[in-house]
């Protein structure tokens, strides 16, 4: 996915914050930031199993923040290592 | 310079000036009135302007420079540190080396009694004497460029180490303050190019382990703080100093450096906040004895 199209898919995601949504976009950033395709990644196995490192980790927590409008705490993502249990904890606020 | 020698020094004044001269007026609208862009020292709830001087005045203590006839600022950024030296102490003679343009002309129109400052490499400085003192603040940072090898980086680090030996006294102290690795593990790939590419060109951090490997012979460590919480700190206010000026900033220098930014200051925060990111601060005396390089 191109750059544009995954800003298009955030703003539409931040318009309107949803778990599917949150799930679909987080699933394509990381694809596109570990250089692999969305279909390689799936929701329920832990990041830890790619190669998602802390850096990956504080860029993505950072975007979250952007998308949702409010601080998250910087071990969001070792605390809800895959993409359901983050999103899930994430939508329920 | 061969191309050897200049990959081991580290980042480029076009790499420098292109993260430092975006534009003063676009640095002042989220900086405290210090024009500070480096780690303040927090002790509790004071304000970022105060935090700065705080920050200075731990290494005008470190380096033992304020009873000092010549010292050296090695990366000055827009003088704030210069400007305490040689108005609180009676250092009559401090020299700033930085390699942006815009800082130069800001530190020479404060017309700051006592204070010379060249755009110039550390690398590529000759003093007419040696100097008593040295700091050195947020500028370890662009000494060894991204995607150099391992030995690489450390000879980088070396040169400078060597530089600072060969300027200064016996017996005088270097205080030194950078960014550093922290939680990410050593050998892995860096997947978020973003810092690399988009904020710092040519620039990578150390750890902590660099620096002491870099120095050895050259500087003993006589203290070593890690205030990462203090960064993390400083970078959420910078953000939140931004954001608050979102309409003058994308009006000053457009969207897409705002854009850059907010993200820069975000990741920063959380990085150092998480651990993946230290803030060193180190005070190094230079070693007299017979050195072996």
């Amino acid at each position: 996915m191109k750059a544009a199209e995954l800003l298009n898919m955030k703003t539409k995601v931040k318009q309107n914050v949803t778990e599917e949504g949150l799930r679909l976009w987080m699933a394509n950033y990381l694809a596109k930031e570990m250089k692999i395709d969305p279909s390689e990644i799936a929701v329920d196995v832990e990041l830890s199993q790619y190669d998602f490192d802390s850096v990956l980790a504080m860029s993505i927590t950072a975007e979250l923040e952007d998308i949702l409008g409010r601080k998250l705490s910087p071990t969001l993502a070792y605390n809800y290592p895959t993409i359901e249990q983050l999103t899930a904890h994430l939508v329920q606020g | 310079m061969s191309e050897t020698e200049d990959m081991l020094t580290g980042a480029t004044a076009d790499a420098i000036q292109y993260h430092y001269d975006v534009s003063d007026d676009f640095y002042k609208l989220w900086l405290d009135p210090t024009m500070t862009y480096s780690c303040p020292l927090w002790e509790g709830d004071e304000s970022l302007e105060e935090a700065q001087i705080k920050k200075y005045d731990h290494h005008i203590r470190e380096s033992f420079a304020s009873t000092k006839q010549r010292v050296i600022d090695i990366g000055c950024g827009w003088g704030g540190n210069l400007k305490r030296l040689v108005t609180t102490t009676s250092v009559p003679h401090a020299v700033g080396l930085t390699l942006s343009a815009n800082q130069l002309k800001h530190i020479e129109q404060m017309r700051l009694p006592g204070v010379k400052v060249s755009l110039e490499s550390w690398a590529d400085h000759k003093p007419e004497q040696p100097y008593d003192a040295a700091i050195s603040i947020g500028a370890f940072e662009h000494f060894a460029k991204y995607g150099v090898s391992q030995k690489e980086k450390i000879e980088s680090y070396r040169k400078f180490f060597m530089k600072m030996h060969d300027i200064l006294v016996p017996g005088s102290r270097l205080s030194l303050q950078t960014m550093a690795y922290g939680s990410i593990p050593r050998g892995k790939a860096y997947k978020d190019l973003f810092i690399a590419q988009q904020i710092f060109p040519e620039s990578d951090f150390p750890r902590l382990a660099d620096v002491a490997e870099s120095s050895e012979m050259l500087f003993e460590v006589e203290a070593v703080r890690n205030d990462r919480m203090h960064y993390a700190r400083a970078y959420r206010a910078w953000f939140d100093g931004l954001i608050q000026n979102e309409a003058k900033v994308v009006e000053l220098v457009g969207q897409e450096v705002f854009d850059r930014y907010k993200r820069y200051l975000r990741v920063f925060s959380y990085s150092f906040e998480l651990g993946a990111f230290d803030l060193l601060r180190l005070t190094m005396r230079r070693i007299d004895l017979p050195r072996k390089s």
